[in-house]
């Protein structure tokens, strides 16, 4: 099931919520388990199973480590739990992946080979198995207790906001919630208003841009202005679907009285790679920082060592966003410049805006192509598109079929992504309110005392009915696109 | 807590929606019978069905941002690129027609042509330009047009090569009338009259000895096919769509008993002429079928039919008649629009020559 459907908006989500809220808090477990189940189920009921296999294995692992901690033996358990996720996502995710790669190693394909079925991408797997890792090494770390029970465990297994398409939740951050969490009516309101933006930017923008971006990727040699606007548009049309989701994710949490770290912080608007990954995907890229960088010994081991764990965590990173070449180029394009980074102490020096920013974007432009093209020769394409190498307008018929009116909202997309800090601020001045009452910045932690004042007096100034009226707006005219177009699955499921 | 009561609307209006919505669908027979196989997604396939077709706000929804879509950018969903004035043409028109699949195409007309004269039958290819090309001082797109034009050309020379006669329907309906409506991807009847014409001077069909009367059908508006890409008929004369006016006839044989259309599963034809087609031979409001029975002046059959592309009727056509066993028409028309050979799909389903066919036509 997806967020951005009819049949989810007006009947799953007002039915769970009624079951959610009608039921003893001490139980609400049982609901959330129950309708994360039927979410998933909803697209495949058989992989249903795979999901309640992991749960239990990395559960049942959890309670061995935990009660050997400190221990070899418990460590020997952590391996079992982690090589059994690993499995998991190995064969479901990667196996086809590595028989073509082996195939095409001998010249042939997998029915070359006589392998002639295909395993099917279990959705949101990368998802639910990172989950389960995280809570696995959190243990073993002393930083997650063991002691939950199941049904809590299970049900945070498979949230349904954070399923299918993240934020990545950790165990450790979420345990005392399942415990102890505050439900009122401000913030399921505050949930629904983020909810109904996150929705706003899936249809809305998103989706409207994706056409420009299907064009282009299935031209097979796009001219210059083709490719680059196929390019700019999928670096926004990615934006807005993921962070949408997030946005819808992290509402939906609210709702039930959960709250989720955030998952993107104005990428757009950064100054260098460094600062890209501390704003794009933030539940990927500091899961990846804290389980796979640290325990490679980040930059603790040398200069020449740190730069070769960027690049391994970064391929790794690739790699986890799907099985495909493109993805392993893609993420050492990022390792190689986050090394570069270092090597030249670009990403402390905070270079004039005005350079930092473009050049950053175009680099961060084109590892997209290199992420959204099928295979590496499609992407070789839109490169040489973009430099113009198949013409400037090569194909009046590709060029005539860009819609005016993604172009236009491929604008607006870029408008919203630049003022988004502002717009953030205006949108959600309910939410970050201290427990004094003071508007706080959790968006900008460093910001200093002059901007947190100001952002507090826009805040102030734009509450109450305005943004209430804005927001309803926004939702209504995202439900009437969705239902106005077809059935559009999020970017992120594929991975 | 000054924020907090407006944003009550929030919820109020999402969840109080929801439960109107869904005792509509209840209460209008949507929910009962919608259960399917759990297993294969089945019964899920039917609720997001349901819930994406049958929402109490669809209407507004495809009228209202389908017609400020068309206001503010002239673009309509996919499946339609407007003109000037009104014009739309359907994106089937906008396709690269690559040259192979007109190649492939003739190729498998003339496997046609050497079944219907082993049965005594003379093939008579219609080929249909794409309305773009026709009527493209009414759109934006004149390199489309011209590929489209390209594309009817080669189609023609393609076929003629293999030594297939084909009406140049191009020069009929390039003169002064309309003979495109403007939200309908069909033609009009001044459109059919004019083909008729050309196919009675064209001498590829011996003119017949039947008399024909014309009995005029009271004239008809209707809302173009194309429409329903923008928005809904209803908003569409308010944003410049306005219905089209068609003015049908039949053919009253004054000579015998001709009423022309015939199921597949009848009996052979006696008829002298059959024609084979899409829908703008089997649509009776384009009146097609007595335009040709006017001017050829003998009995026409059609086998004419809807939303299956050009070529399976044809296939439908021989296999039918091969399988009756009956007597073959002299003739047999084949109307064929250009825009189908852009179709991969339709290239796809082209059948295999037999292996004698191939040796013959090569």
């Amino acid at each position: 099931m997806v967020f951005s459907s009819e049949s989810f908006l007006f009947l799953f989500l007002p039915v769970f919520m009624a079951v959610y809220y009608a039921t003893p808090q001490r139980w609400r477990s049982y609901p959330i388990l129950l309708g994360s189940y039927v979410f998933y189920a909803w697209w495949r009921i058989d992989f249903l199973g795979l999901l309640v296999l992991t749960t239990l294995f990395a559960y049942l692992m959890g309670q061995r480590v935990a009660a050997h901690r400190g221990s070899r033996q418990g460590r020997i358990y952590l391996t079992i739990g982690i090589g059994g996720c690993l499995l998991v996502l190995g064969v479901f995710k990667y196996l086809n992946f590595f028989v073509d790669s082996f195939a095409a190693l001998w010249g042939t394909d997998a029915a070359g080979l006589g392998v002639h079925w295909r395993l099917i991408l279990p959705i949101g797997i990368s998802f639910y198995v990172f989950q389960a890792m995280s809570y696995l090494i959190d243990v073993h770390r002393g930083d997650a207790r063991a002691n939950a029970r199941l049904i809590d465990f299970a049900a945070f297994i498979a949230l349904f906001p954070q399923l299918i398409a993240g934020p990545i939740l950790r165990y450790k951050d979420l345990e005392h919630q399942f415990e102890h969490r505050r439900h009122s009516a401000e913030l399921f309101c505050d949930g629904m208003a983020r909810f109904l933006v996150g929705l706003a930017k899936k249809v809305i923008l998103a989706d409207a841009i994706a056409p420009l971006v299907d064009l282009t990727f299935g031209a097979s040699d796009p001219g210059f202005v083709v490719a680059w606007v196929g390019a700019l548009a999928y670096m926004l049309q990615l934006y807005f679907d993921f962070s949408g989701y997030s946005d819808m994710a992290i509402g939906l949490g609210k709702m039930m009285g959960f709250r989720f770290g955030e998952n993107f912080r104005f990428p757009y608007v950064s100054r260098s790679i460094t600062e890209f990954w501390r704003r794009w995907h933030i539940s990927l890229s500091s899961w990846l920082r804290d389980y796979l960088y640290v325990s490679l010994g980040g930059n603790r081991k040398g200069a020449a060592r740190t730069y070769v764990n960027l690049l391994i965590v970064m391929l790794l990173g690739g790699l986890w966003h799907g099985a495909n070449w493109t993805f392993v180029i893609w993420g050492l394009w990022h390792g190689g410049l986050l090394a570069l980074e270092r090597v030249t102490g670009w990403h402390q020096r905070a270079a004039s805006y005005w350079l930092a920013l473009p050049l950053t974007l175009m680099l961060v432009l084109l590892g997209w192509v290199m992420f959204r093209a099928e295979a590496v020769s499609d992407s070789l394409a839109i490169y040489a598109g973009m430099l113009g190498l198949n013409g400037f307008i090569n194909d009046p018929l590709l060029f005539g079929a860009m819609s005016r009116e993604s172009i236009a909202l491929a604008g607006l997309a870029a408008l919203v992504a630049a003022a988004e800090p502002k717009l953030w601020l205006i949108f959600s001045n309910a939410e970050n309110k201290g427990p004094s009452g003071a508007v706080v910045s959790t968006r900008f932690p460093a910001a200093s005392a002059p901007r947190a004042h100001a952002s507090a007096a826009l805040a102030h100034q734009n509450d109450g009915w305005t943004v209430t009226l804005a927001t309803l707006v926004l939702g209504a005219y995202a439900v009437f696109r969705l239902t106005e177009q077809s059935f559009s699955p999020f970017l992120y499921f594929q991975f | 807590m000054r924020s907090f009561s407006p944003k009550l609307l929030l919820p109020i209006c999402f969840f109080g929606y929801a439960v109107l919505a869904n005792l509509a669908l209840w209460h209008n027979g949507g929910w009962p019978g919608r259960a399917g196989a759990l297993t294969d997604g089945g019964a899920s396939q039917q609720i997001d069905r349901l819930y994406g077709d049958e929402m109490p706000h669809r209407t507004v929804a495809v009228a209202m941002v389908g017609a400020l879509r068309y206001l503010l950018f002239h673009e309509g969903r996919n499946g339609v690129v407007p003109g000037h004035h009104g014009w739309l043409f359907t994106d089937e028109e906008f396709r690269q027609i690559p040259d192979r699949a007109i190649q492939r195409t003739a190729d498998h007309i003339a496997r046609v042509q050497g079944r219907l004269a082993a049965h005594g039958s003379q093939l008579v290819m219609m080929p249909l330009p794409a309305k773009l090309d026709m009527v493209r001082r009414f759109s934006h797109h004149h390199a489309a047009a011209s590929l489209q034009e390209r594309a009817y050309t080669t189609f023609v020379r393609a076929m003629a090569q293999r030594g297939i006669k084909v009406l140049d329907t191009r020069a009929a309906l390039d003169r002064d009338f309309p003979a495109f409506f403007a939200t309908d991807t069909h033609w009009t009847t001044e459109g059919t009259i004019a083909v008729a014409q050309a196919l009675r001077h064209s001498g590829m069909v011996a003119i017949g000895a039947d008399r024909y009367a014309v009995r005029p059908v009271p004239r008809q508006t209707f809302t173009g096919d194309l429409v329903k890409f923008v928005t809904t008929p209803e908003v569409a004369p308010h944003i410049g769509l306005l219905p089209e006016d068609i003015a049908p006839f039949e053919a009253v044989s004054l000579t015998g008993d001709s009423s022309g259309v015939r199921n597949l599963f009848d009996a052979p034809p006696p008829a002298p002429v059959a024609l084979v087609g899409t829908s703008y031979s089997a649509n009776a409001s384009w009146s097609f079928l007595p335009a040709l029975q006017l001017a050829l002046r003998q009995d026409v059959v059609s086998y004419a039919e809807e939303g299956q592309g050009p070529i399976a009727p044809m296939q439908n056509f021989l296999s039918v008649t091969e399988g009756a066993g009956g007597t073959w028409p002299q003739y047999v028309l084949w109307e064929f629009p250009v825009r189908y050979l852009g179709d991969e799909a339709l290239l796809n389903a082209l059948p295999a020559p037999a292996p004698d066919q191939l040796a013959e036509v090569q």
